[in-house]
């Protein structure tokens, strides 16, 4: 079956899609649009001179904040393209073997949609943030290089057509075989999808036949000369366009990411343009730069990943700008630890240069060299730590909203932390020569491309779409998709460690039938993260015609904890000049960075009384109540026994366990210590996070919990009904010891402390 | 980031504005669509697989291996374990690919015929062809999918009610808004 057809129509199938949500929702608008004004019945299309001053308008502008938004365009576009490979190719692997599509097309999908990934779609979307974002930030009129600016976004378009001519000269040929000769169209059909690994490792990149890759080369080598403006503009607009109010020390922590990201494309893209033309001359014009005999195959990995390493801060480092810039506005409180933050952005730039290597470790290159690497490569994840660090305890004890940035931002942190520390496992040479080629590795790095990255993009759209377009979006369906989005990238990219856990080769278009299953899972992980992308585009589509117009620039309620940042207050300026809304003022306002105390904290002495009472009086309930419990289990239990389900010599295991003579008594007298200990204090400091209002509720649902456990440690050799007998048993049995347990605290009154204002 | 800090007040404000209405119910707001998520995403590699298959055997899709081509050196071997093929052992098939491939700039093309030396190919071998030596392999079997035809109707089932159970809050809100008109009344 033709990819190239199916691919293309997938992508003109969202693109009319999204047109068409556009033209319905115009056309069903009846409310007053944001500036109050309410659409004209029979208003007239758009005419042909007004499009034509519109493309003028638009490919010619210089103003920061439209080239944001053609830079959030394309970069949406290219993530829709190479989306649609994503999900082709976990189509593909829908089963073992290649069958759905050949192996060259999966070769060319995972080649074209790591590319499309990383280099047209994360950092043209962090571009275009920062294009209309950072000049708000830091009082700045434009971009320091305005028309630079637009030259740096017009070469992007480019850039990705010769990349991808592959498949459009493909479709363009197949289109044109309807009315034209065949053999006319060869040209067309010798250009195909590079299907090389985007890694475009030699000598496979200069050996390999396909012409496209020659035009590849340039495109890539196109879009790195983009960048490079890019981040040379952001980096002068930093340093001298700042309002005289913001010093060093007051930037942003979007900003300062910003700064430190183009910092590096500055020090990294360079060198990739070299490295793409050394290639495109071994391939076309005789040199020997990567050629296995005269020249060094090697090299070119140490030339890409001199790259390609600092390319994942690249777009990592905008992420995480947005992370602690969003994520205090939405706990109410202010980003702790700064200057920790801003100091282990530079640190990472610093050291992303220092750890290309550890790419490297199974090429066989000098044990010395890769041990160095493999130290810098540890201590990368310490400045990493220290902003995820940061983020937790700027949520700790804070007043946190449910929206979706929240979820984004919460589910953001702990994909994060899980790629990172899988990452920390991969710096370790040992356990990367084994899990280099598998699984393993793409579950890792999407956890963090994935798991973090669209994640604050999504974050940032919802967090700016009232200033962007004077509308709020629909917030029920946005927390709704920030939870499937979280929920389809967890369940996708872990299972895909599960992959490589089990040693699952990587690359491969066919793979053993015993992986199938779990090849299902992430695909169907996959679809949910489609699906909801969908869904996005839909909300913010919809909204823009149909959104409640704000009636406050502050629809965050940001001034309430100082939080109400430039961008905002460039927003308010704005409604008043247009539509007439005044400032708003809150009702209350408070430091950002603390809760609220009205008195002197009291003294350790003062603070610990209260608390060992509460510990005591928490602890004497729960042992009654455990005793309780355990004597009513105790009796379902010998129940148990009587009809066989249940073997007392799981009670002697216990002893034996924990180090006495393994005898029937001692292990119950070891359970029922544990039952008034360790399961009682577990149920006070988990009790409320457990569903039920009702304590017997709460102590169902932790019985239910704790039961896995006993099932699994208290069974002996129960097979087939004897097994059924004894899960149900160890289940009901559990049920008594928590209606017994969360029954007896309910009367002794230590679940639900009586409010503050009742307490002596 | 603001550095104005003002007079703390006693409490944290309680969070206001919150997108879901006491009233409104949970399971409908957001379980139902989940569920309705959730069966599409798994109705999608249903349909599919089973839709594939009615598709493929139709027009033919699979079946036909694909051969790729490199010229060699003098005394360039792709390895060791690489054995050698008359051009005359290949069946007409394998010979007319073996000489479209070599014509073509992507040195490669389609067996369309008795494949005789499959399981040769599939490990590679050097053909010498007009005084040239190729290394010659199978770049892909196309091998045919097999799998249920039912899929396909229980897969569109599957993403049916799915769309029921995504547009489940819409409905909701309006039901619930024409039951409290009728109450009103």
């Amino acid at each position: 079956m033709s990819r190239a057809v199916i691919q293309v129509s997938l992508f003109v199938a969202i693109l009319s899609g999204c047109f068409l949500t556009a033209y319905f929702a115009r056309r069903r608008r009846t409310d007053p649009s944001p500036d109050g004004g309410y659409a004209a019945i029979g208003e007239r299309g758009l005419t042909w001179s007004e499009a034509k001053a519109a493309a003028i308008r638009w490919t010619t502008t210089t103003n920061h904040r439209e080239i944001g938004l053609l830079y959030i365009a394309f970069g949406t576009v290219a993530a829709i393209w190479g989306g649609t490979d994503a999900m082709m190719i976990r189509t593909h692997l829908l089963t073992p073997e290649a069958n759905i599509w050949t192996e060259q097309t999966y070769n060319e999908l995972f080649t074209m949609h790591g590319l499309t990934m990383l280099i047209f779609f994360v950092a043209p979307v962090f571009f275009g943030i920062g294009n209309y974002f950072l000049p708000l930030l830091i009082g700045a009129d434009d971009m320091a290089f305005p028309r630079l600016n637009a030259v740096g976004f017009w070469m992007l378009p480019p850039a990705l057509l010769l990349s991808r001519l592959g498949i459009l000269a493909e479709v363009t040929g197949k289109s044109l075989a309807l009315v034209v000769p065949e053999g006319w169209l060869t040209i067309l059909y010798v250009l195909r999808e590079p299907a090389l690994g985007w890694t475009l490792y030699t000598p496979l990149s200069t050996t390999m036949p396909d012409p496209q890759i020659n035009f590849l080369l340039l495109g890539l080598h196109l879009s790195g000369i983009a960048t490079t403006i890019a981040a040379i503009n952001f980096i002068t607009t930093i340093v001298y366009e700042r309002t005289s109010e913001i010093g060093w020390a007051n930037l942003d922590i979007f900003s300062w990411n910003m700064l430190v990201t183009s910092a590096l494309v500055i020090f990294a893209f360079p060198l990739l343009g070299t490295a793409l033309l050394m290639l495109l001359f071994d391939r076309n014009f005789g040199t020997t730069f990567f050629a296995t005999e005269g020249g060094g195959p090697v090299l070119w990995q140490h030339l890409f990943w001199f790259w390609g390493h600092p390319e994942v801060y690249i777009i990592f480092l905008p992420a995480a700008g947005l992370m602690s810039l969003i994520l205090p506005k939405f706990v109410g409180r202010k980003l702790f630890g700064f200057k920790f933050i801003v100091y282990s952005t530079i640190a990472i730039g610093v050291l992303s240069f220092g750890v290309w290597a550890h790419h490297m470790f199974a090429t066989g290159i000098d044990p010395r060299i890769r041990a160095s690497f493999m130290a810098t490569s540890i201590a990368i994840a310490v400045p990493s730590a220290i902003k995820v660090f940061n983020w937790i305890t700027t949520i700790w004890n804070g007043n946190v909203k449910l929206a979706a940035p929240t979820i984004l931002c919460v589910g953001g942190i702990g994909m994060h932390i899980y790629g990172g520390i899988t990452g920390v496992f991969l710096a370790v040479i040992p356990v990367d020569i084994i899990y280099h080629d598998t699984y393993y590795v793409v579950g890792h790095f999407h956890l963090i491309v994935m798991g973090i990255i669209p994640l604050m993009m999504f974050a940032a759209s919802y967090y700016w779409y009232p200033l962007l377009t004077g509308r709020l979006y629909d917030r029920r369906l946005a927390l709704f998709q920030s939870t499937l989005l979280v929920t389809g990238s967890a369940l996708t990219f872990v299972t895909l460690m599960a992959l490589g856990f089990l040693e699952h080769p990587r690359r491969y278009a066919t793979y053993p039938a015993e992986f199938q299953n779990l090849h299902v899972v992430a695909t169907v992980g996959a679809y949910i993260i489609g699906l909801s992308v969908m869904l996005w585009l839909y909300n913010m589509l919809w909204s823009y015609f149909h959104g409640e117009p704000v009636e406050t620039a502050d629809p965050w309620d940001l001034k309430s904890t100082n939080q109400f940042t430039r961008e905002w207050q460039w927003f308010e300026e704005k409604l008043e000049r247009e539509r007439g809304i005044p400032p708003s003022e809150p009702e209350e306002v408070r430091r950002s960075y603390v809760p609220a105390q009205e008195e002197a904290p009291p003294s350790l002495y003062g603070r610990i009384v209260p608390v060992a009472r509460t510990v005591v009086s928490d602890a004497g309930a729960g042992a009654i109540g455990g005793f309780v419990g355990t004597m009513f289990m105790t009796g379902v239990l010998f129940v148990a026994v009587a009809i066989g389900a249940f073997d007392l010599e799981a009670f002697a295991d216990l002893a034996a366990l924990v180090g006495l003579p393994a005898t029937v008594g001692l292990g119950y007298a070891v359970f029922l210590v544990g039952g008034m200990t360790v399961w009682p204090l577990l149920f006070l400091a988990l009790g409320e996070y457990l569903p039920g209002e009702l304590s017997f509720v709460t102590g169902l649902w932790y019985s239910t919990v704790i039961a896995s456990g006993f099932a699994i440690a208290f069974h002996t050799d129960q097979l087939g009904l004897e097994l059924v007998a004894y899960l149900l048993f160890v289940l009901l049995s559990h049920w008594t010891y928590g209606l017994g347990l969360a029954g007896t605290i309910e009367y002794f009154g230590s679940r639900h402390p009586s409010p503050p204002e009742d307490q002596p | 980031m603001s550095s104005d800090e003002s007079d703390d007040t006693a409490e944290d404000p309680p969070v206001e504005g919150e997108p879901t209405e006491s009233g409104e119910s949970f399971a409908l707001t957001y379980v139902a669509p989940f569920l309705g998520v959730l069966l599409i995403a798994v109705g999608i590699p249903l349909a599919i697989l089973g839709g594939y298959v009615v598709v493929q055997d139709t027009l033919n899709l699979c079946g036909d291996p694909s051969i790729d081509v490199r010229a060699l050196g003098d005394e360039e071997r792709p390895s060791a374990a690489v054995g050698e093929l008359e051009y005359g052992e290949l069946s007409q098939a394998e010979q007319r690919a073996l000489e479209q491939a070599i014509g073509s700039p992507l040195e490669e093309a389609t067996v369309e015929g008795e494949m005789e030396n499959r399981d040769v190919l599939l490990e590679g071998a050097v053909v010498e062809v007009d005084g040239e030596r190729y290394y010659v392999r199978i770049a892909s079997l196309n091998s045919c999918l097999r799998a249920e035809p039912l899929l396909f109707p229980i897969g569109m089932v599957g993403i049916l009610l799915g769309i029921v159970g995504v547009l489940t809050p819409p409905i909701y809100r309006k039901m619930a808004g024409f039951e409290e008109r009728i109450q009103q009344r």
